[in-house]
């Protein structure tokens, strides 16, 4: 019975070796993650008795975004069946959070023509494997990739090139960056406002991973939770942060300069960096609210994108009882990590 | 054409003789035949190498390192999560299959236009023999014979789990649609294009 079996099988598995032509389209899209470039292929390939010189592989290759909008496309043709496949590949730089769309167009071309008598249709074109069994309208889309084999038998066509189908791919680039890091803490004086008898505090530069994606429409927000706080309580000083939650957080401009919160006679201003964006912290009043010693206050903040956490950061506020601005005043000093 | 068909033919005579019980059969883990293996990385190996020398030479074309095409050469280690420390062979070795695999190409082409010139004035007519001749299978099997050197070359270079990880995305990713686990048509057809 095995034996039967086997030989029955053996002699099956060999048909499709010796007969089996048949064209494969498929589509890939990728998007770098560090760079959001897309790159889309599209590519039509003869196998087996298909690429036997009757057939040239045709693709073409169109991406488009979510809106509808047509992006880089291109087409190629391997006539004359040297290659034995047609590829176009497509590559430019994503904007994040936007959904591409690569579609390859599968045709094959028919090379050799059809010298039929005289007295019968003529400008006919030979397939072999009957690819024509697949011309439909509209043409049959595929997800990734498919292979198209030829059923034959043979017929003859007026077409010259049978677009035999299509093949689709998508994704989406990053709408976040990956995480947020600390680029530089500058401290500001309390003497930046001549007003103040209490302040002032830090500006924090923070990167968005990876920099070299610009993430100026990247919604990002975060959320402080005050973790404690040794100022007398109660006092001007208690809370020394304000929790922020998700629903009441603005936003974070990535690539925009930025100017401190303190009153606007003498606002210091940051410059805009590439793939940065501030955040100061402070506390400012005019009036002094620690008369002696020191306290300290501490939270913890999150940078949250899309519902993902980007970095999660501990940050200190430091007052101290001293002199400036030409009388008694509480220096605030800032620490983050 | 025909060793191979015998070849196989002994190979499945005794892989079937030695094959268990049925009971023994629904224990042991499913396993895909090697020759079945072949078939799929002889297509998805070859696209693999190619689609590799594309970007490359895409990459080394680019005008300047801030173009996106400078960037190709990330593609495919990125998609099929190559390690940084067998990039350069697989780079490599592509560059390899595709020298070794183009002399064979000229050689399928030759003998295709040898098979193309019996046909009077270069077409098709009644009664011409139009059955390829059996020299291009051999040529392609040979071809094929290649890349399944070339990924075996490659294999041997990469950590186990690597090259696993690789061999199954390469195939999932290429070769699909021939492991009996077609793609869902989504837009279906209604008519026909155009008639004859």
């Amino acid at each position: 019975m095995k034996i039967i079996a086997a030989l029955t099988l053996a002699v099956l598995s060999c048909f499709p070796l010796l007969a089996q032509g048949s064209i494969s389209g498929s589509t890939t899209i990728q998007i770098d993650p560090s760079t959001n470039i897309v790159t889309a292929a599209c590519e039509t390939i003869l196998n087996g008795e298909a690429d036997t010189g009757y057939y040239a592989a045709r693709v073409t290759c169109v991406v488009v975004d979510s809106s509808g909008n047509t992006l880089p496309s291109g087409a190629y043709s391997d006539d004359g069946d040297v290659n034995g496949y047609a590829d176009v590949i497509l590559t430019f730089t994503g904007v994040p959070g936007a959904t591409y769309t690569a579609t390859g167009g599968h045709t094959a071309g028919l090379t050799v023509p059809f010298d039929a008598p005289i007295g019968q249709p003529q400008g006919l074109n030979f397939d072999p494997l009957n690819f024509y069994n697949y011309v439909e309208s509209p043409t049959q889309t595929f997800q990734d990739g498919y292979d198209w084999l030829g059923p034959g038998p043979e017929v003859t066509t007026r077409l010259k090139t049978l677009h035999i189908g299509n093949t689709i791919a998508s994704a989406t680039a990053s709408a976040c960056p990956t995480s947020v890091t600390l680029n530089s803490l500058t401290p500001i004086s309390i003497t930046t406002d001549s007003n103040l008898r209490t302040g002032y505090g830090a500006m924090a530069s923070m990167l968005a991973n990876p920099t070299t994606i610009d993430w100026s429409s990247a919604v990002i927000t975060e959320t402080i939770t005050p973790s404690s706080n040794s100022c007398p309580n109660p006092g001007s000083l208690q809370p020394a942060f304000q929790t922020v939650t998700l629903a009441n957080s603005s936003t974070f401009p990535v690539g925009q300069g930025a100017l401190t919160f303190d009153y606007p006679q003498s606002q210091a201003s940051f410059p805009a960096i590439p793939g940065a964006f501030y955040d100061e912290h402070s506390l400012f009043k005019n009036f002094q609210a620690l008369g002696t010693g020191t306290c300290s206050a501490s939270a913890i903040q999150t940078y949250v994108c899309g519902g993902k956490t980007l970095g999660t950061f501990a940050i200190t506020k430091t007052f101290t009882a001293g002199t400036a601005n030409g009388g008694p005043a509480t220096i605030v000093t800032v620490n983050k990590q | 054409m025909l060793q191979s068909c015998l070849a196989f033919t002994l190979l499945v005579l005794v892989r079937l003789c030695l094959m268990p019980s049925p009971l023994q059969a629904q224990l042991a883990t499913p396993a895909v035949p090697s020759a079945n293996v072949d078939t799929l990385d002889a297509k998805a190996f070859a696209i693999l190498f190619r689609r590799e020398n594309t970007y490359l030479k895409m990459a080394q074309a680019a005008a300047s390192t801030d173009k996106p095409e400078a960037h190709l050469d990330r593609v495919l280690p990125l998609q099929f999560e190559i390690e940084s420390a067998d990039t350069a062979n697989f780079a490599k070795f592509a560059n390899d299959w595709g020298r070794d695999t183009q002399a064979l190409r000229a050689n399928l082409l030759a003998a295709i236009s040898r098979f193309q010139s019996s046909f009077p004035n270069g077409k098709v007519t009644p009664g011409v023999a139009t059955t390829p001749p059996p020299e291009l299978a051999d040529w392609r099997a040979q071809i094929d014979a290649v890349t399944l050197q070339y990924r075996d070359k490659l294999h041997n270079t990469m950590r186990e789990p690597d090259f696993i990880r690789l061999q199954a995305n390469a195939e999932k990713t290429f070769a699909s649609s021939i492991q009996g686990h077609p793609p869902t048509s989504i837009i279906a057809p209604s008519a026909k294009e155009a008639q004859q």
